[in-house]
């Protein structure tokens, strides 16, 4: 899998993840994700629209990031996921709780600071 | 013991072999002009299955060959993949309980989870210490989230 990274407006990082986020694939982007999910109080998109499969364990690597991030003040979003992706996503009920905009540019008002928040 | 051919894939126990079980099943749908989304299911269904199996159902010292074999239907396909661990009718476990918070999300157990979401009818027998489990798929257009 290919992670990058690229600062957006109003201090909000985009993450692009790309591949398969299978076991291998996971295991290829799981240190530096966590790197940049857990270690900080962030507000993160994470853009999934290059990532073509998404299994169980890539679940497990979207949740205890999101986990963390919020336990630091952090908030995560994810955007524009392929089909499967998104079904995926709702199966495991992530959407309710990691909030899955349609693109980047929505997913970026979603994290605006909510009201009664700095 | 069974052997290998066109339409089936013999794999050892051990995640490395699951690239080899993703192009299998994504050269045969390809041969088999199964409509996207359904190819879809059947690479995400047979992935977490044998990645299942490979985590959970190891028995004993030794090697142990995972089988799987691609039959098509007529308005579909079946695919039957058996092991020789642990008995394990995924019909009989229970699903995750839907989260409250994110907190309370489970970041596992969503694999079993899903061959019964993504798949049409899933089968289990247990045979000579072989667990024989088949998911049936329909050819269909994508289904909305």
């Amino acid at each position: 899998m290919q992670l990058t990274t690229e600062p957006l407006a109003s201090g909000v990082e985009k993450i692009a993840l790309a591949g398969r986020m299978d076991i291998a694939g996971t295991e290829e982007i799981d240190d530096r994700f966590k790197h940049l999910t857990t270690e900080r109080s962030a507000l993160i998109v994470v853009e999934l629209s290059q990532v073509s499969f998404l299994a169980s364990i890539g679940i497990r690597t979207l949740v205890s990031s999101a986990k963390a991030l919020a336990r630091n003040g952090g908030r995560m979003v994810l955007a524009s996921p392929q089909p499967l992706v998104g079904a995926v996503l709702k199966l495991a009920c992530i959407d309710s709780f990691i909030p899955v905009y349609a693109d980047v540019e929505a997913a970026c008002a979603g994290l605006k600071p909510r009201s009664g928040e700095n | 013991m069974v052997r290998e051919t066109v339409d089936s894939l013999i794999v050892n126990s051990e995640f490395s072999e699951l690239g080899r079980v993703a192009e299998w099943v994504q050269d045969w749908t390809r041969q088999h002009r199964v409509p996207e989304w359904t190819a879809g299911l059947v690479d995400l269904c047979s992935t977490e299955a044998v990645t299942n199996i490979m985590m959970h159902a190891r028995s004993g010292p030794g090697d142990h060959r995972i089988f799987l074999r691609l039959d098509s239907q007529p308005d579909g396909l079946a695919l039957e993949i058996q092991d020789d661990g642990t008995p394990f009718d995924p019909r009989q476990a229970d699903p995750p309980k839907p989260p409250s918070s994110l907190e309370d999300a489970k970041s596992s157990g969503w694999g079993v989870q899903i061959l019964h979401h993504f798949s049409d009818e899933l089968r289990y027998r247990r045979v000579d210490g072989r667990n024989h489990l088949t998911l049936i798929f329909q050819l269909r257009p994508p289904v909305q989230p």
